[in-house]
């Protein structure tokens, strides 16, 4: 009998053994790993960003193609409002200096839309770009068993990382391959 | 005799495979099943910030099905004709916008301040979504030739935009990437890889006996 409640106690202190070591590797292995990611170089690098950029400079150099066809057209009226001074013609003279302040306005109301949607076009963009990465970071997280991934930022808010914990190059090799589709 | 061995081996092998390849299914419900399988590659998925976004290949075969039998059992071989004929023609995806599994909102009225900002999202969805979507095949960018947002009339927090495009304009075997350039949830540039593989390997909507 005795020796039956030896074997029960040693089977049970080797189960409640193996648990603990179990829970301890558990926690010494997933838990603590830590890595840095270089967020400049990430999203100047993402495919998603440089896109991005080559879309919003066609679009403003599409606007800013209109605005300059708007200067010129100021800029005609403006010699011949010269022309006609010299001339003498007042008549025309008038009629241009109207010509001239309705599109001086146009082109002036012109610029003011094209830096509001400027504006806008870039938050979009920008937060875009910052959401597709913030996911992509926690997803290579979970998937690589990653307990934090630390963003370091411009204001070097990380002052030391070992190379080994700096994930910037894997993280965007994955970013990329997200954003392709992959 | 260890020559015409080997060649009947081959010739079986050879056959095996494109009875694979040219599979076809003549239940509604597995081939519905297929389609919506991750792993047949003809559903890709993503989320960004709260947002999920999926998006569906729709073979043919499965918009001649719901066209032709939606009401009837069976339909007379003209008018079946006339169907797939429709639908020769066109490419067809479907991209479904929700919450993603950690929220609940309707994807319609997330992060809008008033009701003018709600009716410009949902004339947006309905008649310009076409603005943001399009293929890239081979390096191609292809526009969709229509877009159309399905009512539910607020019965899901997902909505469904089913994009079509001329099948002409794209290359054939050939990977097709779905993009989607948002410009209202701020998910950024979105783009969905569809393999020619996974596309070559769908099987036939067998319709067979169905037909009169």
């Amino acid at each position: 009998m005795k020796d039956l409640y030896g074997k029960i106690a040693f089977v049970l202190s080797l189960a409640i053994a193996v648990f603990l070591l179990v829970d301890k590797l558990q926690l010494t292995g997933n838990s603590d790993k830590v890595g840095v990611v270089q967020m400049e170089k990430l999203v100047y690098d993402y495919q998603g960003m440089k896109d991005a950029t080559e879309e919003y400079t066609a679009k403003m150099n599409a606007w800013q193609g209109q605005s300059d066809s708007l200067e010129s057209m100021l800029q005609r009226i403006y010699t011949e409002m010269k022309m006609d001074s010299i001339e003498g013609d007042l008549q025309k003279l008038r009629k241009d200096q109207e010509r001239f302040v309705l599109i001086q306005q146009q082109y002036y109301q012109y610029q003011e839309n094209v830096q509001k949607k400027a504006k806008e076009e870039d938050e979009q963009m920008t937060s875009g770009i910052i959401n597709q990465l913030n996911e992509c970071i926690k997803k290579y997280a979970k998937q690589n068993g990653y307990s934090m991934i630390i963003a370091n930022t411009q204001m070097e808010n990380v002052s030391y990382v070992e190379d080994a914990q700096d994930l910037t190059d894997e993280i965007l090799d994955f970013a990329n391959s997200q954003y392709n589709g992959e | 005799m260890g020559n015409s061995f080997r060649y009947i081996l081959l010739l079986s092998l050879t056959c095996l495979l494109w009875s694979c390849s040219q599979s076809s299914i003549s239940d509604f419900g597995k081939y519905v099943k297929y389609l919506s399988n991750p792993k047949n590659g003809l559903v890709k998925e993503k989320s960004v910030a709260g947002i999920s976004m999926k998006v569906k290949y729709l073979p043919n075969d499965y918009q001649v099905y719901n066209d032709a039998f939606k009401t009837s059992e069976s339909i007379d071989q003209k008018v079946f004709n006339d169907i797939k004929d429709n639908y020769s023609n066109s490419t067809t995806f479907v991209l479904t916008l929700g919450p993603d599994e950690e929220h609940k909102f309707d994807i319609t009225r997330v992060d809008l301040a008033d009701y003018d900002e709600y009716a410009e999202r949902i004339e947006r969805m309905n008649f310009n979504f076409g603005e943001f979507i399009s293929l890239e095949v081979d390096g191609i960018e292809i526009q969709p030739t229509l877009t159309q947002m399905e009512s539910l009339y607020g019965l899901k927090k997902t909505r469904d935009i089913v994009v079509v495009f001329n099948k002409e304009d794209i290359q054939p075997n050939a990977d097709i990437k779905f993009v989607f350039k948002d410009k209202m949830f701020n998910t950024g540039i979105n783009k969905f890889k569809f393999d020619k593989n996974d596309i070559a390997a769908i099987p036939t909507l067998d319709f067979g006996h169905r037909i009169m």
